[in-house]
């Protein structure tokens, strides 16, 4: 059996990658799935700590994360596209119009 | 001192809060359907000070008809404002004190609304001004009912910002816009300083209210915090009173209509500051050292003023510095302990000093707004009715016998002679001498002597709504004196006694004495004036050029004003002005302007931070979150 | 082994979760009619909207009784009279934002938006829920619930602001979402439980997973800063409010923030109370950086909404400083302040949209150029939430300010009661040079067409919906008393 810290490091990573991707990602899309990364980690985190404690709440909750990540995802890629219609990109670094 | 609270009970006295409330409305009414009404927003406005009068009046006989101990009327409204322990109620206050102040406001307003319904005929902004108005007599009210500091500033400040609006009503005129702003400032310092006494007083007893703070203050502070809170108490009177050294924005602040002149400036708001000093007797008391400090501003602003006002040649600043002289009596007396002497002279001089004002504003109305008293000259033959009512006025300011202000200085300075206080009675006396002399010389200069310009040769009387005014303050000035000092039981003393204490006593010269001297100076002083003005004996502008420098450094207020440019002023002006500067060109940019170039500067890169890239932001965000973690982690 | 585990069902009690209910069935309803009616009726979506805000607010006022459990469905719900008052607040925040939006898109002209209502009725429930949450799943998916909500609304017009607006406040909130997720998960595994009362009892043992409880309180006060908008995750904020249209952003200023102060109260004074120690310097920094940073870079604004948005994080900082003051001292005087600042925020978001007109194109501050003109309810009304939002009596904003301050006094954190003293000050002049525009300065004589469109006739029913706002803040202001009883019965949180 994997030790618990072992996993919570890993989670670590994970949401670690996801954070430096949204910091160094300029197409919206990637920062998207970057969010799902982060969102990801913290899934592995709960199921660990759920397996760890022998209580079933934290399954359960990685649930719930799956279905809020698909609606996230849902509204992120229609406000993208949205975006795109405006500006045709996708880039977010050229969006500054609302600044200082 | 009767200050308890009286029993919440059903009485007659329960309409109370209606007196500060229907000038409340008249004022609402006349500022969203001002313009609307015309001319008929004087009378609404009228109407609702003399419904206010009329109950205060029924309210005040009501009270009287209780046995004097029970002479309190407390009325809670509702619970104001509640931080944790300190409790602050709207709570109004009717007693003897509060009652004679609430009669002389509305009653002294009605008049005045009345005659400006004449004076403000044809004005742009008639129904502003009677908001204005109206506005003024409420926050009055709500100051002198008041049962609690707090409500009692919301009043003080209320009347303060009225003062402000009246006196620039006409602000297209730079001169009152600026004496507007002066006013507004000056009384501000003292303001500033009267919080800070609330500020203590709330330290001290936990509590703003009168019964809690002046019951018996000597068992819960020390007798140095009374002086403090006392002091700073006194420095917001000094303020709202015009006394030395802030007595400068008063003459300044006869640039505004001259009803607001009378009302605000002479007859309620600026006897305000007496009112406090009354009110708060037992913590002057308590303290000691701060009843001479009253003392002695009051004596020094009296006679400094007289003898600015004896050097004026402008008829409403004439009455200015009349009345800060006056005001400065009433603190002598209060400094004597002598509050029913100071109340007395307080509704005396609301009396003469409002018809003399609105005389003069009545002059100005027949004379195209002249006010200048070296082209006036023999008006009492124009106008007969101003002038006459104008003479009652001086003489019982000058103190004639049995005119109001006779028995109102006599009483002060017999208390100072009784008392022992002899430089004090002789120092008060020459004051006396000076007020009969400005005022003998304001009279014989205006109205008797021969006309001196075209302007005063075709002078025209006043109509019927602003001389009738002038005839009832005219008969109130001769009359308020005898009724309120002679009759045996009611007189004003013995009313306000259980609320002010009895009056000091003490051995000196006989009353009849004291009372012969100072009729023998009013009228030397008044026949002086008569033979250098009005006799054309003498030549009164040569006199006072072999006089010079003195009557030009008298006229100029003694140079305090141009003192005070040259200190506090013109270094402020400048930094005002570059403040100005800044802000004007940067507001019209529609761009930035400075609250101090530093803050401002911060502020223009700081802004810059917000780059509108969002994965600036989120690294902004990460910084934060890492920021807090690790702060949370080295506490761990 | 999990497998095999007997799942305890929980009694289902329903009722406090009916405010909730009532508003996600009327926002399905008003979907329903925006895809089946032939042609739609934008009265009926606001009565739609109406209707359920109010029958939500009746279900809340009844519950104000509760004679219940304390908490239902499995200690997931709390029905206590905090979430009763904080939802109250938030119905009547979202009854005017219906208001508001309606004047907007009524004076627009554009399409019909008909997903508006719904969308506002859905963001309602999710603020609604998470006041009541006492489970930290529920708190996280009612988060969600309101945010994503939100992110639609932001960008509801579509014009480049509104839409990269969204998209930067969908993109933050996302990010923040995550390390909110990641807080919970950290509670959890410190805890073994999400339950806020379960978490509470773990907490006051001696516990030796503290540090990892800390870590996951620190990733959760980072979740609520952004949604609250306190500094230094308040960066969204200016771009968001200035984008959206400005009924949206007059809605979510004053709506997120109760709803998001309403959670970090049951989460700070329930859950982590046994770590007051811990987490009160961490409010007290997120509170002095919020209100220095709102304050100073509020001066430099010269947009109004942007203003205002910065003014919004000078608050939230003020009501961290009462939070400071763990109990039922800071969560009184941070109710009270929620209520003011609801109150004003959306007054003063509310007259920007009566003044801006048609396309929101007068929103610099110059354009409020003797206002007082050209349009003097409009003027008054600002001057009055101007002078709330500074903090001057006789306003609403000054007995909060008050309360907040003397909260943080007790508690002994004077140094930040006197950060935010000397801020104040210093904020009341960015109020005030507005107040001075409107008022001693003329109209510019450059758009004199414009003037005459915004003037007072076609804005009437907009102002009319502001006179409730003003009503509020000038009646706390001068009787705080009014509702003080209220707060006290509201402030005991029941776990």
């Amino acid at each position: 059996m994997i030790r618990l810290p072992f996993v919570l490091l890993f989670s670590a990573f994970l949401f670690s990658a996801g954070v430096y991707g949204v910091l160094a990602r300029r197409n919206a899309v990637m920062v998207l799935m970057a969010i799902e990364l982060m969102l990801n980690a913290v899934n592995v985190n709960l199921v660990a700590f759920s397996s760890s404690l022998h209580d079933v709440g934290g399954q359960i909750f990685a649930l719930f994360v799956i279905a809020v990540a698909a609606a996230e995802v849902g509204i992120g890629l229609a406000i993208v596209i949205l975006l795109f219609r405006n500006r045709a990109s996708i880039n977010v670094d050229e969006v500054n119009l609302l600044k200082w | 001192m009767m200050l308890g609270p009286s029993l919440p009970e059903a009485s007659s006295l329960s309409p109370l809060w209606l007196v500060p409330a229907v000038p409340l409305l008249g004022a609402v009414i006349n500022l969203f359907s001002g313009r609307r009404l015309g001319r008929s927003a004087g009378w609404i406005a009228s109407t609702s000070v003399g419904a206010a009068f009329v109950l205060s009046l029924w309210l005040v006989i009501a009270l009287l008809e209780r046995s004097a101990e029970s002479r309190v009327h407390i009325q809670h409204l509702f619970d104001w404002i509640s931080v944790g322990r300190f409790a602050v109620g709207a709570d109004l206050r009717l007693d003897v004190l509060s009652a004679t102040m609430i009669l002389v406001v509305t009653g002294v307003g009605l008049l005045i609304h009345v005659y400006a319904i004449g004076y403000m005929e044809g004005d742009r902004r008639y129904g502003r001004f009677f908001a204005y108005l109206n506005l003024f007599v409420f926050f009055m009210l709500l100051l002198v009912l008041a049962d609690n500091y707090l409500l009692l500033y919301v009043g003080w400040e209320g009347v303060g910002l009225c003062s402000y609006l009246l006196i620039g009503f006409w602000f297209e005129k730079t001169e009152n816009a600026s004496a507007a702003r002066k006013a507004f400032v000056t009384t501000r310092i003292g303001d500033t300083l009267m919080l800070i006494g609330l500020a203590l007083i709330v330290a001290g007893f936990g509590s703003l209210d009168f019964g809690a703070v002046l019951g018996a203050p000597g068992d819960t502070i020390a007798k140095g915090t009374a002086t403090a809170i006392s002091l700073l108490l006194f420095a917001g009177a000094i303020g709202k009173s015009a006394q030395v050294p802030l007595h400068v924005w008063l003459p300044d602040a006869m640039a505004g209509p001259t009803p607001v002149s009378a009302l605000i400036h002479a007859a309620t708001m600026v006897t305000a500051g007496v009112y406090l000093v009354v009110r708060s007797a037992p913590l002057f008391e308590l303290s000691g050292v701060a009843l001479t400090v009253v003392l002695i501003v009051g004596l020094v602003t009296a006679l400094f003023a007289a003898t600015c006002a004896l050097a004026q040649d402008d008829i409403k600043r004439v009455l200015a510095y009349s009345t800060v002289s006056q005001l400065g009596f009433m603190f002598m007396a209060a400094g004597m302990r002598f509050y029913t002497g100071a109340m007395f002279m307080l509704v005396a001089h609301a009396f003469y000093k409002a018809l003399m004002f609105l005389g003069a504003g009545s002059v100005m109305h027949g004379m195209h707004e002249e006010t200048d008293l070296q082209r006036m000259g023999g008006l009492i033959r124009r106008m007969p009715i101003t002038g006459w009512t104008f003479v009652v006025g001086a003489f019982a300011l000058a103190g004639v016998f049995p005119l109001a202000g006779f028995f109102a200085k006599d009483q002060i300075l017999e208390i100072a002679n009784h008392t022992g206080r002899t430089w004090i009675y002789l120092l008060g006396t020459l004051g006396a001498l000076l007020s009969a002399l400005y005022i003998g010389r304001l009279v014989f200069l205006a109205f008797f002597g021969s006309p001196r310009s075209e302007a005063a040769e075709h002078a025209h009387e006043s109509p019927l709504v602003m001389t009738v005014p002038l005839l009832a303050l005219a008969a109130g000035a001769i009359l308020a004196g005898p009724l309120l000092s002679t009759s045996a039981e009611g007189t004003l003393a013995r009313v306000l006694e259980p609320v002010t204490g009895p009056v000091p006593h003490g051995e000196g010269l006989p009353t009849l004495a004291l009372s012969g001297i100072a009729t023998a100076i009013a009228l030397g002083a008044l026949a002086l004036a008569w033979w250098v003005y009005a006799s054309g004996r003498v030549e009164w502008l040569t006199l006072r050029e072999r006089l010079q420098p003195l009557p030009r450094a008298a006229g100029s207020g003694w140079y305090v004003d141009r003192a005070y440019s040259t200190v506090f002023v013109n270094p402020g002006a400048a930094a005002a002005r570059f403040t100005a500067n800044v802000f004007d060109t940067k507001v019209v940019d529609g761009l930035v302007n400075g609250v101090g170039t530093g803050t401002r500067r911060l502020a223009a890169v700081g802004r810059l931070l917000q780059t509108g890239f969002v994965r600036s932001y989120a690294l902004a965000f990460l910084l934060g979150a890492v920021g807090v973690l690790v702060w949370v982690g080295t506490r761990l | 082994m999990i497998g095999q585990a007997v799942l305890p069902t929980p009694e289902l009690v329903f009722e406090p979760l009916l405010p909730e209910l009532v508003l996600v069935v009327f926002a399905m309803a008003g979907l329903l009619y925006e895809a089946l009616a032939k042609r739609t009726e934008a009265v009926v979506h606001l009565s739609i909207g109406l209707v359920g805000v109010v029958l939500a607010g009746g279900t809340s006022l009844w519950l104000w009784d509760w004679d219940g459990p304390a908490t239902v469905l499995g200690d997931a719900v709390s029905a206590d009279r905090f979430a009763v008052l904080a939802r109250l607040l938030l119905l009547v925040v979202a009854a005017l934002g219906l208001l508001l939006g309606h004047q907007y898109f009524a004076r627009s002209g554009d399409e019909q938006r008909g997903e508006f209502t719904p969308l506002l009725l859905f963001a309602t429930s999710g603020m609604t829920l998470i006041v009541a949450s006492a489970d930290l799943i529920l708190t996280f998916l009612a988060l969600e619930i309101l945010s994503l909500a939100l992110y639609v609304l932001t960008g509801l017009t579509g014009r480049r602001a509104a839409n990269e607006a969204a998209m930067k406040y969908f993109l933050l909130g996302a990010f923040s979402s995550a390390f909110f997720l990641y807080g919970v998960a950290m509670a959890y595994g410190a805890t073994g439980t999400t339950k806020i009362a379960a978490m509470a009892l773990a907490l006051t043992g001696t516990g030796e997973a503290q540090a990892l409880a800390v870590l996951g309180f620190a990733l959760l006060a980072v979740g609520f800063a952004f949604k609250v908008s306190a500094a230094p995750f308040h960066m969204w904020t200016p771009d968001v409010y200035q984008g959206a249209p400005t009924p949206i952003t007059a809605f979510m200023s004053a709506a997120t923030k109760v709803a998001a102060f309403g959670a970090l109260i049951r989460v700070l004074d329930v859950a982590f109370q046994a770590l007051a120690w811990d987490w009160a310097p961490v409010v007290w920094g997120l509170a002095a950086a919020s209100v220095v940073i709102g304050s100073i870079l509020a001066i430099a604004q010269t947009n109004v909404k942007r203003m205002l948005a910065y003014s919004s994080i000078a608050h939230a900082g003020f009501i961290l400083t009462g939070l400071t003051a763990a109990g039922s001292a800071g969560i009184r005087a941070a109710m009270f302040y929620l209520v003011a600042y609801a109150a004003m925020t959306v007054g003063a978001f509310g007259t920007v949209m009566v003044v801006s007109g048609r396309g929101e194109k007068r929103t610099r501050i110059g354009d409020y150029t003797g206002l007082a003109r050209t349009n003097p309810i409009a003027a008054a009304l600002m001057t009055l939430f101007l002078l709330s939002l500074a903090g001057i009596p006789p306003t609403a904003g000054f007995i909060a300010k008050v309360n907040v301050f003397s909260a943080a006094i007790d508690a002994g954190y004077w140094v930040l009661a006197l950060i935010g003293v000397v801020t104040s000050v210093a904020a009341a002049f960015f109020y005030l040079r507005v107040i001075v525009l409107m008022y001693m300065q003329e109209p510019e004589p450059a758009a004199p067409s414009l003037t005459e469109k915004v003037g007072i006739g076609a804005e009437n029913s907009a102002t009319a919906i502001l006179a409730i706002p003003a009503a509020a803040t000038l009646l706390l202001g001068v009787f705080p008393g009014v509702i003080v009883g209220i707060i006290r019965d509201a402030s005991v949180l029941r776990w």
